[in-house]
């Protein structure tokens, strides 16, 4: 219960920071991928080069994790064999919409009613491909 | 967002800084789209949202997602403009279906390959892009960059009437 807390607090913290960052804002994706605004790419360079850093510093210290007193997961994601597909159908979803699935929720929150049609979606894609992932083996 | 653009840069270093938060709390990366399939093992049967990295229904990365809309709601009541309802999607609402339901469809149709295109892909902007850039990881740094170019194309040919 208390690691479910902790990852509610941080997920808090986490939708605080896309609003902040304007990750929700509709206009700025268009505008980013119109080539008008770098607002966005600013923000995306910058948490990248920052985690990278970070992630640099907690291998270089050996540093365990607070809750599970282990070595930190650092486990990066592999190749699956419809990656390139999946990823071409999410840039598809996220030009259409300007969302993701992080930023999707957080609309909820904001007061956003896109943000409720948007989740449905997902949760519809993701049932899909729960029903279908046997078959893609 | 009126903000001067170094504000772009200090609010991405705090997500990068979340992102190392994350790691050093929980012991491993910040996922969002995946804690979807532990909200689908609560809503179906199918085998798949059952086994495997779903085998823990109540994970704590379903608790994060949950998290994310009193992020959105605490950022509008203190830093933003105060939290009011709306259905205004700024300059997309000059190329997208007029009637509420025809866009609603639209969203749904969009989450929907957010959804199918996360599994498939194996994580979303976070996994691959804000997690993924930060362990610089060639497969997710090409699947962020497959992301970026496939929206830009999208974006591009909806606003090119």
């Amino acid at each position: 219960m208390k690691n479910n807390l902790i990852s509610l607090a941080l997920g808090v913290i986490f939708g605080y920071l896309l609003s902040f960052a304007g990750a929700t804002n509709f206009t700025l994706h268009a505008q980013l991928f119109l080539f008008e605004n770098s607002w966005l790419v600013i923000v995306i360079g910058s948490a990248v080069a920052t985690g990278a850093v970070g992630v640099y510093l907690l291998k270089r210290t050996n540093t365990n994790g607070l809750l599970t007193h282990t070595p930190i997961d650092f486990t990066p994601k592999g190749m699956t064999p419809n990656l390139i597909m999946g990823a071409l159908l999410f840039g598809i979803g996220w030009g259409m919409s300007a969302a993701c699935p992080g930023t999707a929720p957080t609309m909820i929150g904001e007061g956003k009613l896109e943000g409720i049609f948007l989740v449905l979606g997902i949760v519809l894609g993701t049932i899909a491909y729960g029903k279908i992932e046997q078959s893609l083996r | 967002m009126n903000a001067p653009l170094y504000m772009a840069a200090v609010s991405g270093v705090m997500l990068g800084l979340f992102v190392i938060l994350h790691f050093y709390v929980t012991g491993r990366a910040v996922g969002c789209s995946s804690a979807y399939g532990n909200f689908c093992a609560y809503t179906c049967n199918i085998p798949f949202f059952h086994r495997g990295e779903f085998a823990v229904r109540n994970h704590p990365r379903l608790w994060l997602l949950f998290g994310l809309p009193l992020g959105g709601f605490l950022y509008v009541s203190t830093l933003g403009d105060g939290f009011h309802l709306s259905f205004n999607m700024g300059i997309y609402d000059a190329i997208l279906p007029s009637t509420v339901p025809a866009k609603a469809l639209w969203l749904m149709l969009a989450g929907f390959l957010l959804g199918f295109g996360a599994r498939l892909a194996g994580a979303c902007t976070t996994g691959h892009v804000l997690v993924g850039g930060a362990l610089l990881n060639p497969i997710s740094l090409m699947t962020g960059a497959i992301f970026f170019v496939t929206a830009l194309i999208t974006t591009q040919l909806l606003f090119l009437g």
